[in-house]
């Protein structure tokens, strides 16, 4: 993994387009919290969104216009990197602590006193050298993080699949790391956990309308905690598709289309930092296992959850263009596939 | 009718007691969810079932399970010594017929004797001087088919059919509490029983309820023993009773004993349950309360009784006549070969009972599970995803209200819930299973309509399997037969409406 940007000029550029993006995701939090608001309106909810829904794109474009500066504004300082990659193997949780300090560290994300639904991957009860849950020392160390850029409420949650929710989140672990690093542990399970709020993806061409946690449409930050791995029908679970967990209407994704379901998902929520857990890996007869595993002691981290997707892609032998979601992610402009134009910090 | 006055004494105690009981029976039934209360277990009240515990004897045919009922069998034993005092003082379903007495509005007046039917009794109670014979007055005795209710479901038991969902009100009343925490069935039963309380207060009690009327039969044994046995009793002082009545219109149970009776002593009557409304009414203090033999209570004219006054616990008295039955020789055998009339039809008319229904782990053995299942729902309860359902009508009589494993609703974790089913059941109608070797049925896919064999991203039933059942080829899915569990998760989770993936009972 060399960094193939040595180009100044344009890492500063990709550095301001993402902070571009960063923003725009911000102004999008604001309109999901308001939507999750009148959704109890339900009769409103649809078109009050898609009116806000054009609000937030003009917000956007406003954004664009003042071309804010690097998010490492100090002058004179190196530029924070727009991907991290956290590689040697080791304390998986020291790995995603590298990879964040080298984004700028958490609090570039997390303002005091905000709200963070961190979205992990909890959904397995198997441990960590399965390699199908987020390794709990990532979420302890990402949850800690939080805390120290002075979050007020860190919420870990997932929509578990296999048996009791609460089930999963004691024997993988991560519910007990969570908690120990000073988070609230939200799980929900079933099929359909029959909660969730009603709201409709502007930006949608597969999903039109879903059913999102209060959890994480209340929350002021999101981050997204994925565990890479194989995927029967996705290819690889990454960022993105970890996404799928804060959705209670999980199974009705399946039914429109799965990949640009998720890229839709994304466009929704789009959460403001994807940190991806490859410190071991499940390398077939994913998402669940059991299968075969590798440890390539990785952690990436980075704003465009798009990018940290692409890049994760590589750890398989594989490209963005070979994972649906990532490709139409990318189509939509949610991020940039080809990481190489960011500035990537290998730490 | 004395009950609509204010309760003094005698009365303030007994609801005082119902209420404890009632309370403990729903707070148990609560209690029962996952994880189930293991001490004190949360069915302890279904195994205070008598008759349940009767039928456990005669068609299990396991003492385990019969011996699972000893909460029952004391009862039934204590019951032996004098009186169904369990239906006036704990059973949860008397408690809530008085509790809807209690609020039942003054202008509907329930069915009572008119004055000259009371005349009438105390006529033929009258007795030439010097005998103590009385005439067994007939009063409402075709009121009373619960011993014909009785005889069927004992006759059903000996051929392992099981009707307590009729029979026993702690059966009635858990499944209610049940129904009215997860709504899902009408509880229309219930319903019917409460609304019997315009006609008569306690007439589910006093004519229709098999487990008041096995009570009842059992406490016959002990109205030969002196009253002192007898953990509550009734009894009377006749040189004080001025025949007023009041004693017969108090009580619930349309006993006519404290009023014709001319035996000093306890009362005999197998319909008494020492509930103490006649004690609490009569003005002049005739009655009394009686707990093993010492005076509890007594209203009216304290202190007209003599503490010697007791003739049946005194030596050289006259044995006590034995308790009599409200029904004929001729109306019980008339039950038992109605009951068989009725059990053939139900044999031959009502379903197959061996055709297999997806039930819980350890209950795959149809015709074992109707046999001890009691339909007390006590399982549904304690299912921590929700997974049971009662059966409907529509596999037929024998299976109503059974539980049914419904995959849609919720797949079963026998591997994580260490089987709350089994460990609420209270008549073991639920066997206990290795997690690593258990099958309840086995799913089959429908591949017309699954996503994936429609090429679509899809394998959700993969995802969700715990027990990598599912093998995929690209994106198409099929049952891998030997790791099959039958949990269900794959029919829970399936994105196609109906599932494309089914739980089928193992044949």
């Amino acid at each position: 993994m060399s960094n193939p940007m040595d180009d100044d000029l344009l890492a500063r550029f990709s550095a301001e387009l993402s902070q571009k993006m960063l923003e725009e995701r911000l102004e999008r939090r604001e309109f999901l919290k308001r939507a999750g608001k009148v959704a109890g309106a339900a009769l409103l909810s649809g078109a009050l969104g898609s009116v806000i829904g054009c609000g937030v794109k003009e917000a956007a474009r406003k954004t664009a216009a003042s071309a804010p500066a690097s998010p490492s504004a100090a002058p004179g300082a190196p530029a924070a990197a727009d991907l991290a990659v956290a590689a040697g193997g080791g304390d998986p949780g020291a790995l995603a602590r590298r990879a964040v300090d080298a984004l700028g560290g958490m609090g570039r994300f997390v303002k005091p006193g905000k709200t963070v639904a961190i979205k992990v991957n909890g959904s397995f009860m198997d441990g960590p050298e399965a390699g199908t849950s987020t390794h709990p020392s990532v979420v302890a160390q990402v949850v800690a993080m939080c805390r120290e850029a002075g979050a007020s409420r860190v919420i870990v949650t997932d929509h578990t699949l296999r048996g009791a929710a609460e089930t999963c989140f004691a024997r993988n672990g991560v519910g007990a790391a969570a908690r120990s690093a000073g988070a609230e542990v939200v799980a929900y399970g079933g099929s359909d956990s029959g909660q969730g709020t009603d709201v409709a993806v502007p930006g949608g061409t597969a999903l039109a309308r879903t059913r999102i946690y209060p959890v994480v449409l209340n929350a002021d930050v999101l981050i997204t905690v994925p565990k890479a791995k194989n995927h029967g029908s996705a290819g690889l679970s990454l960022g993105m598709k970890n996404l799928i967990g804060v959705t209670a209407d999980m199974s009705n994704i399946h039914n429109v289309d799965l990949h640009q379901g998720i890229a839709d998902l994304a466009s929704l929520v789009k959460p403001d930092l994807s940190i991806v857990d490859a410190s071991i890996v499940l390398t077939a007869n994913g998402p669940g296992g059991p299968g075969p595993t590798k440890a390539p002691g990785i952690v990436i981290a980075s704003p465009d959850f798009v990018a940290a997707d692409s890049f994760a892609c590589t750890l398989f032998g594989m490209t963005a263009s070979d994972v649906g979601y990532v490709v139409d992610a990318g189509r939509m402009g949610l991020g940039q596939v080809d990481y190489t134009k960011l500035r990537v910090a290998n730490v | 009718m004395s009950a609509r006055e204010r309760p003094r004494g005698v009365s303030v105690a007994r609801r005082l007691v119902q209420a404890a009981f009632l309370a403990a029976f729903v707070a148990l039934a609560v209690a029962a969810a996952y994880p189930p209360l293991s001490f004190p277990a949360s069915n302890v009240m279904l195994r205070l079932d008598p008759i349940a515990a009767v039928y456990s004897l005669i068609s299990v045919h396991s003492l385990g399970v019969a011996a699972a009922f000893w909460p029952a069998w004391v009862l039934i034993g204590l019951t032996a010594l004098g009186s169904r005092f369990f239906c006036g003082w704990i059973c949860p379903l008397g408690t809530c017929l008085d509790a809807a007495g209690a609020v039942k509005p003054r202008a509907l007046k329930y069915y009572e004797p008119t004055g000259s039917q009371v005349r009438q009794l105390r006529k033929g109670a009258d007795p030439a001087p010097g005998t103590a014979k009385h005439t067994p007055p007939r009063g409402r005795a075709w009121l009373r088919p619960k011993y014909l209710l009785l005889a069927l479901v004992l006759v059903f038991a000996l051929a392992r059919v099981n009707l307590l969902y009729f029979a026993s009100p702690m059966v009635i009343v858990n499944g209610t509490v049940h129904y009215a925490l997860m709504p899902i069935v009408p509880i229309v039963f219930i319903a019917l029983i409460l609304a019997a309380i315009f006609y008569r207060p306690r007439f589910w009690c006093e004519s229709l309820c098999p487990s008041g009327a096995l009570l009842g039969l059992v406490s016959w044994a002990g109205k030969k023993f002196p009253s002192r046995a007898g953990v509550l009793a009734v009894a009377k002082q006749p040189s004080a009773c001025t025949s007023c009545g009041v004693c017969y219109k108090a009580c619930s149970f349309g006993v006519e004993e404290p009023f014709t009776s001319e035996m000093p002593g306890r009362l005999r009557s197998l319909d008494c349950t020492s509930c103490g409304q006649c004690v609490g009414a009569c003005p002049e203090g005739a009655l009394s309360l009686d707990g093993f033999g010492r005076t509890l209570y007594v209203a009216g004219a304290v202190g007209a009784r003599s503490a010697t006054d007791k003739p049946s616990s005194l030596p050289g008295s006259p044995a006590p006549p034995a308790g009599r039955f409200a029904v004929s020789r001729r109306e019980f055998l008339g039950s038992v070969g109605l009951g068989a009339v009725l059990l053939a039809g139900y044999g031959i008319g009502m379903g197959d009972h061996k055709a297999p229904v997806l039930r819980m782990p350890g209950a795959q053995d149809e015709s074992l599970f109707l046999a001890r299942c009691n339909r007390c729902q006590e399982c549904a309860r304690a299912c921590p995803p929700g997974s049971l359902k009662p059966m409907g009508i529509e596999s037929g009589l024998q299976k109503l209200w059974t539980p049914r494993f419904v995959p849609r609703e919720a797949g079963c974790i026998f591997d994580q819930c260490s089987q709350a089913c089994q460990r609420v059941c209270p008549a073991g109608a639920i066997l206990k299973v290795d997690p690593k070797d258990t099958k309840i049925g086995l799913a089959a896919l429908n591949r017309r309509t699954c996503l994936g064999w429609r090429g679509k991203y899809c394998l959700v039933c993969q995802e969700r399997c715990r027990f990598d059942a599912i093998a995929a080829k690209g994106l198409r899915p099929s049952v891998l037969e030997d790791k099959c569990t039958g949990c269900g998760s794959c029919e829970e989770t399936c994105p196609t409406n109906p599932p494309s993936i089914v739980v089928r009972p193992l044949v």
